[in-house]
């Protein structure tokens, strides 16, 4: 009996041990699984030449001279490898023109962003320039938490002139506008070209209709002796702005007049239920393979929707895939895409010119240029989009040329995301009927936005 | 000027002074102020909460996914008497005086003092179906893989798995305590009456530990209603995972519904007290 003791004892410490080491060895993978999602991170590399570019704010009406007292800034945004170099470079380069602004600059993981922004700005301990989602706007303007951009920095007249409108509507009250725009994302495709070639497909050719893009998935996707995906045509995950891309390729208006949700259309269900058939029907991805991203930089995807800003991101992560990115296949002759963005916004207890200054400085035309060169980022700025620095990549072109045929983005908020994500898993995991889902997700998001107009 | 016997009265309160004080401001008075939070609809970013009364009860009665995730949790409780069985069962083995022993303790401790997040992440990693070391162990035995976390049907059992893992060391602790509190003269006399192992583990072993018992039943079934992190991570499709309390962080820092999310919390409070007090009348603390 003790020897039989001593053995289990033994296997089980074995076990243990063996899980603590995989704990210990864990640390490189989870950090680049987590964060993963939609956020560019061109290579950093690309840093050193931007100092020596730092902008000065836009010259015309920037009244950075007239800042005589020192003033400290403390600047917040989610972290991704190659913004984060851009911002600490114009923070340099500011506090190099004028020696009364410093700026401290932090940067945090996407997923605790919001969770330390929210109650940091709730004990007035936030910091005095931040980057918000479009979609959160309203509600911080609304409850008096921003204060809007100094008009001597950016008057409104420049607002409606300079930026993409898509990008300004949830930020402007009372004829003021309380955040510049800022990492502005559209759809594109993007697409490996070996597993092109292999498939007997031309690699410099992307699938240009929905009948392309369905059929190249097919030929794309090649399953286990176990007929388990090993590889996949098309990444569907049923992030939302993809999804809702569909649903305006198919001419879905998607909310009425009075701003509600209308998603139980045949718009919407043409859109959802080919999206969906092609995981439960054309069996193209699974929820249980790896993550649209992994299998994509791992040579396991041959195509996956994803935001422009992700060109900087699969340069740096895998640099051995060579892909191509290609404008979204259209429908019925339409190639819209949804427009999501999020906007840099000013604390209410921050200097308000100083402010005003810096976050100038982050996203005037020189700024920007470089956010696009680096990142692949659009400029919210469209006199950039025929700049001919940003075209010269063609990958970086397609980014721009999205834009030209894209709509505001309707479900810009964290619940209305969360309703999108469940009803998706719903179709592809539960096989339930487009129509009844659909059903539900209106009731759901309308009960969603009812909750958010009583706040 | 104190006199020496009140000097010495207060000399207690000075050293439990600085706890006491930590525990109030990081929980009791943050405990206390979600009661009042829950009548408004304060959103974090709203300076001015209006009072709302009851209706962010009554909303939450009619909230389904209020009921899932505490049915999800609920499910979890399948967790505890797993967890004290394999916590005793490690207990029994290492309990004995022999070379290595310490190695054991300390091996099957470890899980316990590592980070639950970086465990966690380590398991979402293990757990993947593609290219996870538990599908490939399977495979290399010629089953075929099964999706875990990421299957809504496996996913609750991936959760729990990882919570054994992660807490029977410290159940095997307070077992261990017991078991060495038992005197060997009992199992001397048993053995001379003629029981085998089995009967003296039955009649002797299990019932001198039921402080011990007591005492973790309580304290892991209000844990149980206290798991976060873990379904954090461990994230299943359909909110198969979602916990009450992921459901309240959920609502209060990714929706700014601190308001609503208080009054869950208030529920998950009287859920707890009702449970803790009826467990104290079933088990008859008072005679422990």
């Amino acid at each position: 009996m003790k020897k039989f003791s001593k053995v289990i004892a033994m296997s089980l410490c074995i076990a243990m041990m063996l899980s603590v080491a995989a704990c210990g060895a864990a640390p490189a993978p989870s950090s680049s699984s987590a964060p993963a999602a939609p956020s560019a991170s061109a290579s950093s590399e690309a840093s050193p030449a931007a100092s020596s570019e730092a902008p000065a704010p836009a010259a015309p009406v920037a009244p950075i001279d007239s800042i005589t007292a020192p003033v400290s800034l403390v600047h917040w945004q989610h972290t991704s490898a190659a913004r984060n170099a851009i911002v600490t470079e114009l923070a340099e380069g500011l506090m190099k023109k004028n020696k009364n602004i410093t700026i401290t600059t932090e940067y945090m993981p996407m997923g605790d962003y919001n969770t330390k922004l929210l109650p940091a700005m709730a004990a007035g301990t936030g910091p005095d320039t931040m980057q918000i989602e479009a979609g959160q706007f309203e509600r911080f303007v609304k409850n008096g938490n921003l204060q809007p951009i100094d008009e001597r920095v950016i008057p409104v007249a420049e607002f409606e002139s300079a930026f993409i409108p898509e990008t300004l509507s949830a930020l402007k009250r009372d004829g003021k506008y309380y955040g510049i725009p800022t990492d502005v994302q559209t759809i594109v495709l993007y697409w490996n070209k070996a597993l092109f070639k292999d498939a007997g497909l031309d690699p410099e050719k992307a699938p240009n209709t929905w009948e392309e893009l369905q059929e190249y998935a097919k030929k794309l996707t090649k399953y286990g002796a176990d007929g388990k995906i090993v590889q996949s045509g098309l990444g569907m995950g049923g992030y939302s702005p993809v999804v809702e891309s569909f649903m305006l390729q198919c001419g879905a208006k998607l909310v009425d007049d009075k701003g509600k949700f209308t998603v139980n259309t045949p718009e919407v269900l043409e859109a959802y239920t080919f999206a969906s058939e092609l995981v439960t029907k054309d069996k193209v991805y699974h929820p249980e393979f790896m993550s649209r991203w992994t299998a994509f930089r791992t040579g396991k995807g041959a195509m996956v929707f994803g935001h422009p800003a992700m060109l900087g991101n699969f340069i740096e992560t895998a640099p051995d895939v060579d892909f191509g990115v290609a404008l979204v296949p259209e429908h019925k002759g339409n190639r819209n895409v949804a427009v999501t963005s999020w906007a840099f916004g000013i604390d209410k207890k921050a200097d308000p010119l100083a402010a005003s200054v810096w976050l100038d400085a982050l996203t005037n035309e020189e700024a920007q240029t470089q956010w696009a060169v680096k990142t692949g980022e659009i400029p919210s700025r469209k006199a950039l989009h025929d700049s001919a620095e940003i075209n010269k990549d063609p990958r970086v072109k397609i980014g721009i040329d999205s834009i030209k045929s894209a709509s505001y983005g309707k479900f810009q908020v964290s619940a209305y995301g969360s309703v999108w994500k469940k009803c998706w898993e719903r179709l592809v995991l539960n096989n339930e009927a487009p129509a009844a889902v659909l059903a539900d997700a209106e009731k759901q998001l309308n009960a969603e936005r009812a909750k958010l107009m009583a706040d | 000027m104190l006199s020496s016997k009140n000097r010495n009265k207060l000399i207690p309160y000075l050293f439990v002074g600085p706890a006491i004080l930590y525990f109030a401001s990081v929980t009791l008075i943050p405990a206390l102020m979600a009661l009042p939070i829950s009548f408004t609809n304060w959103s974090i970013t709203n300076p001015k909460p209006r009072f709302v009364g009851f209706s962010n009860y009554q909303l939450l009665f009619q909230d389904p996914m209020f009921f899932e995730t505490t049915w999800n949790t609920i499910c979890m409780a399948s967790y505890i008497p797993l967890v004290l069985a394999l916590g005793l069962l490690l207990a029994l083995l290492v309990n004995a005086k022999s070379f290595g022993n310490v190695i054991y303790r300390v091996t099957f401790y470890a899980p316990v003092v590592t980070s639950t997040i970086a465990a966690a992440i380590v398991f979402e990693w293990l757990y993947d179906p593609s290219f996870g070391l538990l599908n490939s162990i399977l495979g290399a035995f010629g089953i075929s893989g099964i999706g875990w976390v990421k299957d809504p049907n496996t996913s609750l059992m991936s959760v729990i798995l990882f919570k054994l893992w992660k807490g029977a060391g410290a159940i095997m602790i307070i077992y261990l305590a017991g078991l060495q509190d038992i005197p060997t003269e009992l199992y001397e006399s048993a053995a001379l009456d003629g029981a085998s192992n089995t009967k003296a583990f039955f009649r002797i072993t299990l019932p001198l530990l039921r402080p011990q018992h007591i005492y973790l039943l309580m304290t892991q079934t209000i844990g149980l209603f206290m798991i976060f992190q873990e379904t954090y991570i461990l994230d299943g499709p359909l909110d198969s995972t979602k916990t009450i309390v992921n459901y309240i962080y959920t609502e209060g820092f990714k929706n700014m519904r601190m308001g609503y999310a208080s009054a869950m919390s208030m529920i998950l409070f009287v859920l707890v007290l009702v449970l803790a007090v009826a467990q104290k009348k079933i088990v008859k603390l008072d005679t422990v």
